[in-house]
């Protein structure tokens, strides 16, 4: 017997499905509270998937490819960790040279929607900023950002990974359960930023990037920015729409609060 | 649909700077454009992946690829290869 969910992210609707797993139907069935749980903010009763990933507890390797992507985990933490990056490549794979990809958090005004993308490199604090800055404003992502040529932001209010919040090194964290903001208008890009983390930054530094600067900051942080008809025309365009990017070099998220209330407003 | 850049905006652009970014494949290469490149730029109106291919001779390609295997990149990533207006 399956049991499957209907997720959307950055604008593509994902079907999860959870396989007969190796250890017992009730093992199965606590694998999907949990996904229901951890993915409550991304998840829609209905739209036609784009894309499937299979999930199963037990050993051994995955269904045939066929089945599109499948995901084994020994246990229900694992999986779902697993599952989260799994889920991101699948969503991302139906995004490829259609939009702007970055992989950067964002927040939003909660009120006005206008929303500020952060980009920066795996470890560098996003998830972290984006849990911070979400006690006010509202989530949009810690993860992937997905652009239009009008600023729209396409939202993916994913599961976040937090250091400690199981028993491996990292775990899925629901962002209701960590009480972030939830998103209810459309996000539009306002500002777009360089995070730059370096520990012992006595304070924050703030530069102003020159387009060919920025650009050149922006495409590694870019998902196959190639693919798109025109990539460095979009992210210049991109650009003008925020008028430049800025590098920000901190060393602790709350020191750049006041920067961002300067961009977006100050959060109700 | 090919874009075509004419002389006149080339020059526009020339005289702010001459600098010039060209992407191969998923790889940014960025240089400096010299007064023959902007004379051969500017002699006929040139599509975007002409003036990249001719950057890319002009200030090679990217960081541990070869030119003639960026050239063979090019071919397919021409593409998506554009030349990015440079800022002052």
């Amino acid at each position: 017997m399956s049991r499957s969910l209907l997720l959307r992210g950055i604008g593509v609707t994902a079907e999860l499905i959870v396989d007969d797993g190796a250890f017992g139907a009730e093992q199965d069935a606590l694998l999907l509270d949990e996904l229901r749980h951890v993915w409550a903010r991304c998840l829609v009763t209905d739209g036609s998937p784009e894309t499937t990933v299979h999930l199963r507890l037990g050993d051994g390797s995955p269904s045939a490819p066929d089945r599109g992507t499948t995901v084994v985990g020994r246990d229900i933490e694992s999986l779902l960790t697993s599952a989260t990056q799994s889920i991101t490549h699948a969503l991302l794979a139906q995004r490829l040279g259609l939009r702007l990809l970055l992989h950067a958090g964002c927040v939003a005004h909660p009120t006005s929607g206008d929303a500020l993308v952060f980009a920066a490199g795996g470890g560098t604090g996003k998830t972290t900023l984006t849990i911070g800055l979400s006690s006010r404003y509202a989530y949009v992502t810690d993860e992937t950002v997905s652009i239009d040529a009008d600023g729209l932001i396409e939202p993916y209010p994913k599961p976040l990974s937090i250091v400690g919040a199981g028993r491996y090194h990292k775990g899925e964290r629901s962002p209701d359960a960590l009480g972030l903001v939830p998103l209810s208008v459309q996000p539009v890009l306002r500002g777009l930023v360089l995070l730059n983390r370096v520990p012992d930054a006595r304070e924050v530094t703030v530069e102003e990037l020159s387009l060919l600067d920025a650009v050149e900051g922006i495409v590694p942080q870019s998902s196959s920015v190639h693919l798109l008809p025109d990539p460095l025309q979009t992210i210049a365009a991109t650009i003008d729409l925020v008028d430049g990017v800025q590098r920000w070099t901190y060393s602790e998220w709350e020191s750049l609060r006041p920067l961002v209330e300067e961009r977006l407003g100050v959060a109700p | 649909m090919t874009r075509y850049v004419t002389a006149g905006e080339l020059l526009d652009v020339l005289e702010q700077g001459a600098e010039a970014l060209v992407l191969v494949d998923d790889r940014l290469v960025r240089g400096s454009i010299v007064a023959a490149d902007i004379l051969w730029l500017c002699s006929t109106p040139r599509t975007f992946e002409e003036i990249a291919h001719h950057c890319l001779q002009a200030f090679g390609p990217p960081e541990g690829i070869g030119l003639s295997e960026a050239t063979q990149r090019s071919i397919d990533a021409l593409l998506a290869a554009s030349v990015l207006r440079a800022e002052p």
